[in-house]
C-alpha cells in the first residue's frame, strides 16, 4: 500500500509555503521616519565622512602638483647643465602622444635594420680555403664506384 | 513492499522539488537573467557569469539543517568555507592587490586636479546613508548600504562584512548588479546634466610620466590615505602595494601573479560564493528590496556628483585645460566600465574626441576615494 498520508503531508508543507511566500507583504516592515537621521548623528557623519574623503584626495592632488614641479624643476636643471643651452620648462613636457609617436618610429626603424641586416648577412659571400677533409667531392653522399 | 515505499517517501522528501518555494523560483530566475547579461549582452562577464551561477548553486533547494552541510550557510560546508573569505574580508584587499598591479596611474599624474572627481562621484554614499537612516536601517547598515554608491564590488562587500554581515549578500550582488549596468545607468545620466557644447570638449593631451613619479606614487598614496584613514588600510595598503609592484620594474613575476592568476582566482571564489549568498530562504526579505532601490539612486547620485563637481570646476579653468565634464561621471570608481562609456559618448558627439585616458584618470581616483570612504566609515562606526 502507498503511504498517501507522507505524500499529502509533503504536497501540503509545498503549498504552504508557497502561500506564505506570495502573502508577504515586503513593505510593512520598514516605514519613512526622519528622526532617525537626527536621533543617530547620521547627518554629522555624513558632513565629517565626506569632508574626510574629500581631504585625503585634495592633500593627495597637492602632493602630486607639488611632486610634478619638483620633477620638472629638476629635469630642467640637468638638462640645462648637460647641454648648456637655455630651454624653457615647457619645452620638457612631453605629451603621451608625442612619446607613443616616437617609440612606435624607433620600433619600425629598428625593425627594418634587421630586415636589411639579414639581407646582407644573405647575400655575402666568405671565402674559404680549401681543404680534402671537408669537400663535398670525397663526401659520403657519393656512391662507390663498382669496378 | 513498505520499505521500498517508505525508501520513496523518502527519497521524495530528500529531492529539491520538495523543498522548492517562490523564492526559490525567483533567485534562479535572477542567476539566468545574470547569466544571460553577462553572455549575450557581455555586462562585466567576468563578474555576472559566477554570480550568476553562483546563485543558481546557491538556489538549490534542500532538505536544510538536518547535517548534511550543504548550503552556504551551513557550518563545515565546502561552500561555508569559502564563503568565509567574504564574511571576513578577505578576498576584497586581494581583489584590490590586482587591481593595484594591473592599474596604470598615470593619466592621473599627468593631470592630478582629476583626483576631485573621484572625490565629488563618493557624495552618492553619503547622501544614500542618510537616505537609508530614514527607512529605519541602523546606523552601521547604512553605511554598508551608502557604499554601493562607490561603485566598487570588493569594497562594498569589505565594508558589509565588518558593518553589517546580515546585508552582505544583498549589497554585494547590488553593488555588482550595477557595476555591470553602468551602460545603461550612466548615460542617460550624463546627457541630462550636460550641454552638446560640454560633451564636445577636447581636452588637452595627458604628458608622459617619468618612471620616477610612477614609483612615488604608490608610496606617498599609502602614506597620505593611511593616515588620514588608517580604517582602509587593508584596501588601500594592497591597492598600492600591487602598483608598486607593477611601477618597481623589477619585481615582475609577483606583479604578474597579482595581476593575472591571483585576481583570476580570488574573482572566482568572491563572485561564485557571493552569488550563492542568496539563498532565497535567507535573502528575499523586505530590506534586501529597499537595498536594491537604495542601491540605484546612490550610483545615479554619484554619477550625478562626478559630473555637476566637472561643470563646476570648469569654471575656475580656462582655454585648453578645460575638462569634458562627462568625465565627472567616471569617478564612480567601477574601473574601466565607467571610463569606456564616457569614452564612447565623446566619441558618439565627435569621432575624434578620445576621452579614454581622460576618464581614466577620475576612474582610479573613485577607486582611491571609495576606499577611503570605507576607511573612514569603519572607524567612526567601529570607534564609537
Amino acid at each position: 500500500m502507498l503511504n498517501y498520508q507522507a505524500i499529502q503531508d509533503t504536497i501540503k508543507i509545498i503549498t504552504d509555503t508557497l502561500v506564505r511566500t506570495t502573502e508577504q507583504n515586503v513593505f510593512n516592515e520598514i516605514k519613512f521616519d526622519i528622526s532617525n537621521l537626527i536621533n543617530s548623528n547620521g547627518f554629522i557623519l555624513t558632513v565629517i565622512g565626506y569632508s574626510v574623503v574629500f581631504l585625503a584626495l585634495f592633500l593627495l592632488f597637492i602632493a602630486f602638483k607639488s611632486l610634478t614641479h619638483v620633477i620638472t624643476t629638476q629635469t630642467h636643471r640637468k638638462y640645462s647643465k648637460a647641454t648648456k643651452i637655455p630651454t624653457d620648462k615647457k619645452e620638457l613636457n612631453v605629451i603621451g602622444d608625442v612619446t607613443a609617436a616616437i617609440s612606435v618610429a624607433l620600433h619600425l626603424h629598428i625593425s627594418e635594420i634587421h630586415d636589411f641586416e639579414s639581407t646582407i648577412i644573405t647575400i655575402k659571400k666568405i671565402q674559404k680555403t680549401y681543404s680534402p677533409w671537408s669537400s663535398k667531392i670525397y663526401g659520403l653522399r657519393q656512391h662507390p664506384k663498382r669496378f | 513492499m513498505e520499505n521500498i515505499i517508505h525508501d520513496i517517501e523518502k527519497f521524495i522528501r530528500f529531492t529539491g522539488f520538495a523543498h522548492m518555494t517562490i523564492g526559490h523560483i525567483i533567485m534562479i530566475i535572477v542567476g539566468l537573467i545574470f547569466i544571460f547579461l553577462a553572455i549575450k549582452k557581455e555586462y562585466e562577464p567576468l563578474l555576472l557569469v559566477p554570480i550568476g551561477f553562483g546563485i543558481l548553486i546557491g538556489n538549490m533547494p534542500f532538505f536544510e539543517n538536518i547535517g548534511l552541510q550543504l548550503g552556504i550557510y551551513e557550518e563545515g560546508s565546502v561552500l561555508n568555507y569559502l564563503y568565509f573569505g567574504v564574511v571576513k574580508g578577505v578576498y576584497p584587499p586581494l581583489i584590490f592587490l590586482g587591481i593595484g598591479a594591473m592599474t596604470d596611474f598615470s593619466a592621473l599624474l599627468s593631470n592630478p586636479k582629476l583626483l576631485l572627481l573621484g572625490a565629488a562621484a563618493q557624495v552618492g554614499i553619503f547622501l544614500t546613508l542618510m537616505a537609508a537612516l530614514t527607512l529605519g536601517f541602523t546606523l552601521p547598515q547604512s553605511a554598508a548600504i551608502g557604499i554601493i554608491g562607490g561603485a566598487d564590488g570588493p569594497t562594498a562587500i569589505f565594508l558589509a562584512s565588518r558593518l553589517a554581515p546580515e546585508l552582505i549578500g544583498a549589497i554585494a550582488i547590488a553593488a555588482y548588479s550595477y557595476m555591470a549596468l553602468v551602460p545603461l545607468i550612466q548615460p542617460p545620466i550624463i546627457k541630462l546634466l550636460t550641454t552638446k557644447k560640454e560633451r564636445l570638449i577636447k581636452m588637452k593631451p595627458p604628458r608622459s610620466v617619468s618612471r620616477r613619479e610612477k614609483i612615488i606614487f604608490p608610496i606617498i598614496g599609502l602614506l597620505l590615505t593611511c593616515l588620514i584613514s588608517p580604517g582602509g588600510l587593508p584596501l588601500l595598503g594592497m591597492l598600492f602595494f600591487g602598483n608598486i609592484l607593477k611601477e618597481s620594474g623589477v619585481t615582475k613575476r609577483l606583479s604578474d601573479t597579482a595581476s593575472k592568476s591571483l585576481i583570476d582566482i580570488v574573482t572566482i571564489l568572491l563572485g561564485l560564493t557571493v552569488g550563492a549568498s542568496t539563498q532565497a530562504t535567507t535573502f528575499l526579505t523586505p530590506q534586501s528590496i529597499f537595498i536594491f532601490i537604495l542601491g540605484a539612486i546612490s550610483f545615479m547620485i554619484a554619477t550625478a556628483g562626478g559630473v555637476i563637481f566637472a561643470k563646476v570646476m570648469n569654471l575656475f579653468l580656462k582655454g585648453e585645460h578645460k575638462i569634458n565634464p562627462m568625465i565627472g561621471a567616471a569617478g564612480v570608481s567601477a574601473v574601466p566600465d565607467s571610463a569606456r562609456v564616457v569614452h564612447h559618448m565623446g566619441l558618439k558627439e565627435d569621432s575624434s574626441n578620445y576621452l579614454l585616458m581622460h576618464a581614466m584618470a577620475p576612474n582610479v581616483a573613485g577607486v582611491i576615494g571609495s576606499a577611503v570612504a570605507a576607511g573612514i566609515l569603519l572607524s567612526l562606526l567601529l570607534g564609537v
